[in-house]
């Protein structure tokens, strides 16, 4: 149900708005009064007051949250309306600003909570239309901003993606610092069409995950409001369910040209991605079929838009982003929206002497309670949107620690790919297989970014630590989804891990029995390795075979023996017989004299052959048989 | 003579670069660091220290400590005849008791600052402590005139704010009791709401004038600004006229509108005056135009001490 949270000085505020809600729409408020703030503006006090007041903020809010909806997802998409009577800028919500107090502690919950679509009560009024209409409210025109909130609300509004850009701002507030400018930033907007709200959520965090706003549309109210005007900034991506069935339809948007006509933003947007089932079984949908066809050639013969039609089931959020030619459309910067500058760059050893050592305290504390929430997400999720919303919380506080501060850093990262594969797995609407090639590279250059705030002696033990950590977790996700090559390959990797470091914990042994530890893991990375593995290993053996024993006994050895090894057919062939037959068999072969005349080298040879064998096979049956027992 | 009295805290980077300076040994209580800035002077003091246990009370303690020094010091004989600007730390001295215990009107204009490099005051400081010369000096005052004009429009804006809470309560219930078409359910609830509501106007009051308020309030910066005479205050105090004038404004035919949002407040208490305030608000709200036209009036207050 959804809920609507205040925090406010004046009790008697709370009561009015919680009668009215409650009278109005059955919506629940539950309020608090702000603390009370000190008397004087100390440098120190602020210093602590501030962290400690958003500390039981927070709390409170989490608290709340729980009790009234009884799950951990309370706060997803509630609203809260906070009063900031001293705002006379956006600038006073920065939250590393130590100069400001209550401010600071407000712009610390709009970051700490991008699940809440947050009202702030106050004077001011920001020049940014889309801000200040969704978040500003003056005493003066207090009724009609709640009624407009309330009413978003019910369309199904999320604040999840940022679209109205309010953390953007905030963001580039503190980006201005030296000790924040890592804080990427996302210019571009996105926007994401489907009645059903799994494809609708997962589409737009892939967005917002490349560096887009995005805003999530699941209501044909909604879909009218954002986009029935087209004056307003642009769109420029979406993401469009073709065949929309939306509960609160007036008319089909089924046909673009229509959709177009009563939308006419979507017009200006230059990269259309559509999704569709392909539904052509009716007259009727063959029909919209072929006029959607006829339409958007239009826009193709026209260079400044990009269409692209994709076809249900979906693909994972990887896959997504390539399939849809998004990451080619944006490769200029490696596959993400202009202006979004991710992963921050490595620290220089210049730097580190410059003192930017880590991230800003105040967003390691907002950082943590995001991380703190994304974990309970994982444990209580059971559903598509809420591994997304958990996966959202992860990714912002990935995001404000700039992977500065390296144990947190990872526990986010950590927990933005488990519940990334969680929304993959548990997601009937995409495919079975997964492109986990592309997430293995994406932690790797993570884990590069992450690990150049390590100490330089033990940075590459500490990386590999970390990833082998975060791949296992991921393997036991896939493992408990039966997402059986995903988990395969997870396994794969993880081998690899392990070997690089065994190797440089066991310098300079390890680097003797590296090249053995890696055959083995390419061997056990797929069968079709292990086969070409074993005809391998067959044709050397075979050929050697081949070229020693019937080579000596040619050049004057026994002939009786010669005899025996000419009446079993031409030599290469007999080397092949002799090479399976020790390979296979794990014993000498039939003609084991005449190789035993060749000399005492080719009887180790053999014996050589034998113990090959008995590897390969005894890994080969054990590996096979765990794939079939678990396919 | 002009005199900037800076106050900072110790170890700061203003506090540092001012180490080579002469210490003012006619003023014992603390150490004052002098310089010359052409025939202007700058003098550089440290927030006091205080014995206090809590942290609060250290805070209290230390700004009144400080603000007593720096009246001493803009009073002092070697300064007696200079006109003051003071920039001090956020928070580390009472700007407005300086200003009005400074004699002869002396104090020209004061602003806190923060030592963070992006605020106007401290930049034109750290500019000033270079070069100290007359042109950094006027960049000085300019940049405290600016950032005190900021001060007034921030207490201003937060008076209005806090003033527009006292009635907003009620302008939800009024709204909320529209939409439901003026039913009976919600007005018992209204009733039962505000029986014993008491003293809004006053609370109301005591935001506007100083003789019902023992905090900030808006005709403290009228004083200050100067702005008696001002067209906008004049509105405020026929919309919501101090308590001193209830019995001429009952007896005068004027304030109408005032008188019209005390009767809706009254209203609320009674059932039989709620039963004819629906008629009333049926055909308007009154109360909601009242509060809007004293909210556009103090925002034009707001506008005019910003300017």
């Amino acid at each position: 149900m959804a809920q609507v949270f205040l925090i406010t000085e004046h009790k008697d505020l709370a009561n009015s708005v919680e009668r009215y809600l409650h009278s109005k729409e059955r919506i629940g408020v539950v309020a608090t009064t702000s603390p009370r703030q000190l008397v004087g503006t100390g440098h120190e006090s602020r210093a602590h007051w501030v962290p400690h007041t958003f500390s039981k903020l927070a709390d409170w809010l989490e608290t709340s949250g729980e009790q009234a909806s009884a799950t951990k997802f309370g706060l997803f998409n509630s609203i809260c309306l906070i009063e900031v009577p001293n705002l006379n800028a956006l600038g006073g919500l920065d939250p590393i600003d130590r100069t400001r107090d209550w401010s600071a502690v407000v712009g610390m919950l709009i970051l700490a909570f991008p699940e809440i679509l947050w009202g702030l009560i106050t004077q001011y009024e920001p020049r940014d239309e889309a801000i200040r209409n969704l978040h500003f409210l003056k005493p003066a025109n207090f009724c009609e901003r709640l009624d407009e909130l309330i009413e978003l609300q019910k369309e199904g509004f999320s604040p999840l993606f940022d679209p109205s850009g309010f953390r953007n701002k905030l963001r580039s507030q503190m980006a201005q610092r030296p000790q924040a400018d890592y804080l990427p930033l996302r210019k571009e907007r996105a926007v994401t069409i489907d009645e059903e709200e799994n494809y609708a959520y997962f589409n737009a965090y892939v967005a917002y995950r490349f560096g887009f706003r995005s805003n999530v549309v699941t209501s044909y109210q909604m879909m009218t409001n954002l986009l029935g005007d087209d004056n307003q900034n642009p769109f420029l991506v979406s993401f469009e369910d073709i065949y929309l069935n939306f509960a609160d339809r007036r008319r089909s948007m089924s046909r673009l040209d229509q959709r177009d006509n009563k939308c006419p933003a979507l017009r200006d947007v230059s990269n259309r991605i559509f999704i569709t089932s392909g539904h052509s079984r009716t007259p009727s949908e063959r029909d919209t079929m072929t006029r959607n066809e006829a339409y958007l050639e239009k826009f193709a013969k026209n260079k400044r838009y990009y269409i692209k039609t994709l076809f249900k089931p979906g693909s994972g959020v990887f896959d997504l982003w390539k399939k849809s030619g998004l990451h080619d459309r944006f490769v200029l910067n490696d596959g993400r929206a202009n202006g979004f500058d991710w992963p921050p760059p490595a620290i220089s050893e210049t730097e580190k002497t410059e003192g930017t050592h880590s991230a800003p305290g105040r967003l390691l504390v907002i950082a943590e309670r995001l991380i703190k929430r994304a974990s309970q997400v994982r444990r209580n999720v059971d559903s598509v949107t809420q591994a997304i919303y958990g996966a959202t919380l992860a990714l912002e506080a990935q995001e404000y620690l700039g992977h500065r501060t390296p144990t947190t850093s990872l526990d986010a990262i950590a927990l933005k790919h488990q519940l990334e594969v969680l929304a993959e797995s548990m997601f009937n609407g995409i495919e079975y297989n997964l492109d986990t090639s592309s997430r293995f590279a994406e932690i790797e250059e993570e884990m590069d970014c992450v690990g150049s705030w390590f100490r330089e002696e033990t940075r590459e033990v500490s990386e590999l630590n970390a990833e082998i950590g975060l791949i296992s977790d991921l393997v036991l996700t896939f493992r408990n989804h039966n997402q059986f090559s995903e988990e395969q390959a997870g396994l794969t990797k993880l081998r690899d891990l392990n070997r690089r470091l065994w190797v440089r914990r066991n310098s300079p042994l390890g680097w003797i029995v590296c090249p053995l530890r890696y055959y083995v893991d390419t061997l056990l990375a797929s069968i079709r390795n292990f086969v070409v593995a074993i005809t391998a290993w067959l044709l050397i053996f075979g050929l050697a075979y081949a070229w020693s024993a019937h080579q000596r006994l040619a050049d004057g050895g026994d002939t009786n023996q010669r005899s025996a090894t000419v009446d079993a057919g031409p030599s290469i062939m007999h080397g092949m017989e002799d090479a399976i037959s020790a390979f296979f068999g794990m014993q000498p072969p039939n003609d084991f004299g005449a190789v035993q005349q060749a000399g005492e080298p080719w009887v180790w040879v053999t014996l050589f052959i034998i113990l090959v064998g008995f590897i390969h096979l005894g890994i080969f049956v054990s590996h096979l048989y765990s794939i079939m027992s678990r396919r | 003579m002009r005199v900037a009295l800076i106050v900072t805290y110790r170890d700061s980077e203003l506090w540092e670069k001012a180490v080579a300076w002469p210490i003012d040994k006619t003023f014992p209580q603390s150490e004052v660091r002098v310089t010359n800035a052409d025939n202007d002077k700058i003098l550089l003091l440290h927030q006091a220290d205080s014995d206090e246990d809590s942290e609060d009370d250290q805070m209290i303690d230390s700004r009144r400590a400080t603000t007593e020094w720096l009246i001493a010091l803009a009073n002092s004989e070697n300064y007696k005849a200079a006109r003051i600007y003071l920039a001090t730390h956020a928070g580390y001295a009472d700007i407005v008791k300086v200003q009005r215990q400074i004699t002869n009107e002396r104090f020209q204009t004061g602003a806190e600052f923060n030592h963070e490099r992006r605020n106007p005051v401290f930049e034109s400081l750290l500019s000033l402590f270079e070069s100290s010369d007359k042109e950094s000096f006027d960049g000085l005052v300019d940049n405290i005139a600016l950032q005190q004009k900021r001060t007034y429009a921030q207490r201003l804006s937060t008076l209005k704010h806090r003033l527009a809470h006292v009635f907003l309560p009620v302008t939800v219930d009024l709204h909320a009791w529209g939409e439901f078409n003026y039913d009976d359910l919600y007005l018992q609830e209204i009733r039962d709401t505000y029986r014993f509501d008491e003293g809004r106007l006053d609370r109301a009051r005591s935001l506007i004038y100083r003789e019902s308020s023992i905090s900030d309030n808006v005709e403290n910066i009228v004083r200050e600004r100067q702005l008696y005479a001002d067209e906008s205050w004049l509105a405020i105090k026929d919309l919501l006229p101090p308590k001193s004038r209830e019995q001429q404004v009952d007896a005068s035919d004027d304030y109408d509108e005032f008188k019209q949002a005390r009767a809706v407040l009254e209203s609320l208490q009674d059932r039989e005056k709620l039963v004819q305030l629906r008629t009333q608000l049926r055909d308007g709200n009154t109360f909601g135009a009242w509060c809007k036209e004293l909210d556009n009036h103090l925002a034009e207050l707001v506008g005019k001490v910003d300017g």
